[in-house]
């Protein structure tokens, strides 16, 4: 895998990595937390906003580590 | 509004809207978009309300520009000192524009053209006054060329609204009236409940409210006596809340033939039926011929003798109410024919509103909900700036301006969330970037630019309304970036996409900095503060009254003023809750519940309007022990519900109520016949009423606890994304 870090291009518009994985980190875990709200599972946290900054930042992470490093 | 109306409203704001930035742009004005944003907001269905509301931003945006001159003037090189005055004054204004309802728009300008004058020019200070200035005119401008097509185009005015409206309140009000009456007299529930007939009341007046500021910009003869409508207005306002007083009693008149209590009932109804009619033909322009006649409820002695002592006790409250309700008709007959001109105006007397007597004190009480409002937009503002000079994302000072404008919107309709809005703001700022990036560099004059201004403003005003056609505006407004030297740079534009994305995100999360905004959890909070106001307010009613600090006096009128407020606040955050997600609460069952507090909180002003004059009697002194006994059972019942609204079940609050209330009757019979002709007739019927007050305060109670049964607390009280 390549670490080195590479930018994305729209119609000649550069756009940095981290703010295409921080992008796909958030609807990764606005995904999740509505998957979690319709089985009910949201109520066993005990700050759910928390817990969304939460996962959206484990997913920026992850994505950055597995997909678009930054 | 029909579709042709419609199409004639867009074609009156597209074309306002671009004939300003024509004239803007023609004397080379900076930012030619200060004047379109006037014409976006103030372009309403009728020329009096737009002219209202023009006038409103004129007056908010010199204040705004003067206070921007003066931080600027005292906090040029000092950051912390700027960022304090500038959220002091967002404090100060957002509390205004949220306590004083009429006026509210003012505030939102002086505190909106504060914050845009401030940053208007980040290089140079020089430019300052020259940004106020020019905001100031091309605000004025805009409202002028705005108000000038209203009037001379297809022109929509208000005129004969107001009393068309007022003479509706009226009729409504009678209908009210007319359920109470059915109800005592003939035993026959009546066609519309009083919840129904008075949520009508309520929309009724909103609407004479705003007829009447929209009517008084337009017609010299309504403003000339604009003091006698607001009387009007008023006095319609307290008669509701007497009538809601009257009728929450009626439970406990079940049992009673008041025929028989009150001889003289059918002809009291009557009469107030002749005085509403009356002021309906009057405020219509018809001279009735109708004078008024003074009308006695007195007690028929020997019925009296025959009721039990709480049943005389229901019946002295009720007795108060009806003669409150009469002295409110007269006053609005009254009123009414000075509004005609048929009467000399002599000093207006005070309006006998209901309610405990005030405590007179000398400091203001601020109402929590607008205090933790001003405190959110000037958080939010603060937070924004210090985004913008720690991390400076793209959108730059917009952190500062756009975040604190978006946190002033909700301030002002708290239960809007900002959550919903962010999808629209993406869609509508990427329909005008690629307006922007596709259409704008293809312009070559003025005349396509003004009509490809118009075609959007008519778009906009056309097909979308309310939050819609503000976001549609700001949208083109914002993404558009009209200049006089225009240069096309698609990385700005893209930026202040994602900043405005970014802002209302931004918003939501610091939404959460005061509570979670979700609408089931701000109702539970409500009722919280609301039962903990109502046990501060019981515990404050002693038997022998005493002297009370300032503090004190101000705590009281402080829970007052919060336990008034309550149920409007209830009403409008119960019907935000997403039905969908709690299928267990019937919109029914919120509704009941809400209705149970409205009741509560009427009954607890009757009982602390008495509790507050309290001088106790011989009969109280010898009751002393057992009313207070059922004293502390109902404050320790407000505390238990404070902490949990479902703490206390129906069935054994009822029984503990039924059980008391026979231990109280045996006893009040034994010391009222020992007592006999001692005690004299003023003490008889404070003591009745204070006694009134307590049963009344217990069965609304009850009541509570039976709606409050019905609701699935644990469904709202579980956690959730939002």
């Amino acid at each position: 895998m390549n670490d080195i870090p590479i930018e994305f291009t729209v119609g000649g518009v550069y756009l940095p990595p981290l703010l295409v994985a921080g992008c796909l980190g958030t609807l990764l875990a606005y995904w999740t937390t509505h998957l979690l709200n319709r089985y009910r599972l949201s109520r066993y946290f005990f700050y759910p906003p928390l817990v969304f900054v939460a996962l959206a930042a484990l997913y920026t992470v992850v994505v950055g580590y597995l997909l678009i490093p930054f | 509004m029909n579709k042709i109306t419609k199409v004639k409203e867009a074609i009156k704001t597209g074309l306002a809207f671009a004939l300003v930035f024509g004239i803007a742009m023609q004397f080379g004005w900076m930012n030619p978009y200060w004047a379109g944003w006037a014409v976006a907001v103030i372009s309403l269905p009728t020329a009096g309300e737009s002219i209202r509301k023009g006038m409103y931003r004129i007056v908010g945006t010199i204040p705004g520009c003067l206070a921007a001159l003066v931080i600027h003037a005292l906090a040029a090189q000092d950051r912390w000192l700027f960022i304090l005055l500038t959220c002091a004054w967002m404090f100060g204004n957002t509390y205004l524009m949220v306590s004083r309802q009429k006026v509210s728009y003012v505030w939102t300008m002086s505190a909106y053209v504060c914050l845009m004058i401030l940053l208007s020019d980040l290089d140079s200070s020089a430019n300052m006054f020259e940004s106020a200035v020019f905001r100031t005119v091309e605000t004025v401008m805009g409202v002028v060329i705005y108000t000038l097509i209203s009037v001379f185009l297809w022109p929509r005015t208000n005129l004969g609204a107001i009393k068309k409206s007022s003479a509706e309140l009226v009729a409504t009000l009678n209908d009210v009236c007319r359920a109470g009456r059915d109800e005592l007299l003939v035993r026959q529930s009546p066609e519309s409940s009083f919840a129904q007939l008075q949520g009508k009341v309520v929309q009724q007046l909103a609407r004479f409210g705003q007829v009447l500021q929209a009517e008084g910009s337009e017609s010299y003869e309504v403003s000339e006596v604009r003091h006698l409508w607001d009387r009007f207005q008023e006095l319609s306002t307290v008669w509701l809340e007497t009538a809601g007083r009257w009728q929450s009693g009626f439970a406990e008149l079940d049992r009673i033939n008041m025929r028989a209590v009150f001889p003289e009932l059918p002809a009291f109804f009557d009469e107030l039926e002749a005085r509403s009619t009356a002021i309906s033909e009057v405020l219509t322009g018809g001279s009735p011929g109708y004078s008024l006649h003074e009308v006695h409820l007195e007690f028929d002695p020997a019925a009296l003798q025959r009721l039990a002592s709480f049943d005389h006790a229901a019946v002295e409250v009720a007795r108060r109410e009806m003669l409150r309700l009469e002295e409110l008709t007269a006053e609005m007959f009254e009123c009414a024919r000075e509004i005609q001109g048929q009467a000399a105006g002599g000093e207006a007397k005070a309006i006998p509103a209901p309610g405990p007597r005030d405590r007179a004190t000398r400091l203001p009480v601020p109402d929590w909900d607008h205090v933790r409002s001003a405190a959110f937009v000037a958080a939010t503002t603060g937070v924004g700036f210090l985004i913008w000079i720690f991390f400076d994302p793209p959108g730059h000072s917009g952190w500062f301006q756009l975040t604190g404008t978006v946190a002033l919107m909700v301030a002002l309709v708290p239960p809007l969330r900002t959550s919903r809005l962010i999808a629209p703001v993406a869609i509508t700022s990427a329909i005008c970037l690629a307006i922007y990036v596709l259409i704008m560099p293809q312009l070559s004059g003025f005349l396509e630019l003004g009509s490809l201004l118009f075609l959007c403003m008519f778009l906009v005003c056309y097909f979308l309304d309310g939050m819609a056609r503000f976001l549609g505006s700001m949208a083109i407004l914002n993404m558009l970036q009209i200049q006089n030297e225009q240069v096309y740079s698609f990385y700005a534009m893209v930026n202040v996409f994602l900043f405005l994305v970014m802002g209302f995100t931004f918003v939501f999360v610091m939404s959460y900095l005061l509570g979670s905004p979700r609408p089931e959890k701000t109702l539970l909070r409500l009722l919280d503060r609301f039962f903990g106001s109502a046990q501060f307010l019981m515990s404050r009613i002693e038997p022998q009254p005493r002297r009370q600090s300032d503090w004190e006096r101000w705590r009281i009128a402080f829970h007052q003023r919060q336990l008034r407020s309550f149920p409007d606040k209830l009403a409008a955050w119960s019907k935000a809750i997403d039905r969908s997600l709690f299928p267990d609460n019937t919109p029914e069952q919120i509704q009941a519940l809400v209705t149970s507090v409205q009741t509560l909180v009427y009954r607890l002003n009757q009982f602390l309007e008495v509790g507050s004059t309290h001088e106790a009697d011989r009969l109280t002194r010898e009751l002393q022990g057992d009313i207070g006994t059922w004293h502390a059972g109902i404050e320790t019942i407000f505390g238990k519900w404070s902490r949990n609204p479902e703490a206390e079940p129906v069935a054994a609050l009822q029984q503990r109520l039924e059980a008391g209330l026979r231990r109280l009757e045996n006893r009040i019979e034994d010391v009222v016949n020992r007592a006999g002709s001692d005690v004299n007739q003023e003490a008889g019927t404070h003591f009745f009423r204070l006694l009134g007050g307590y049963r009344g305060v217990s069965e609304a109670a009850l009541a509570y606890a039976g709606a409050a049964q019905a609701i699935n607390w644990t469904q709202w009280r579980e956690e959730r994304f939002s």
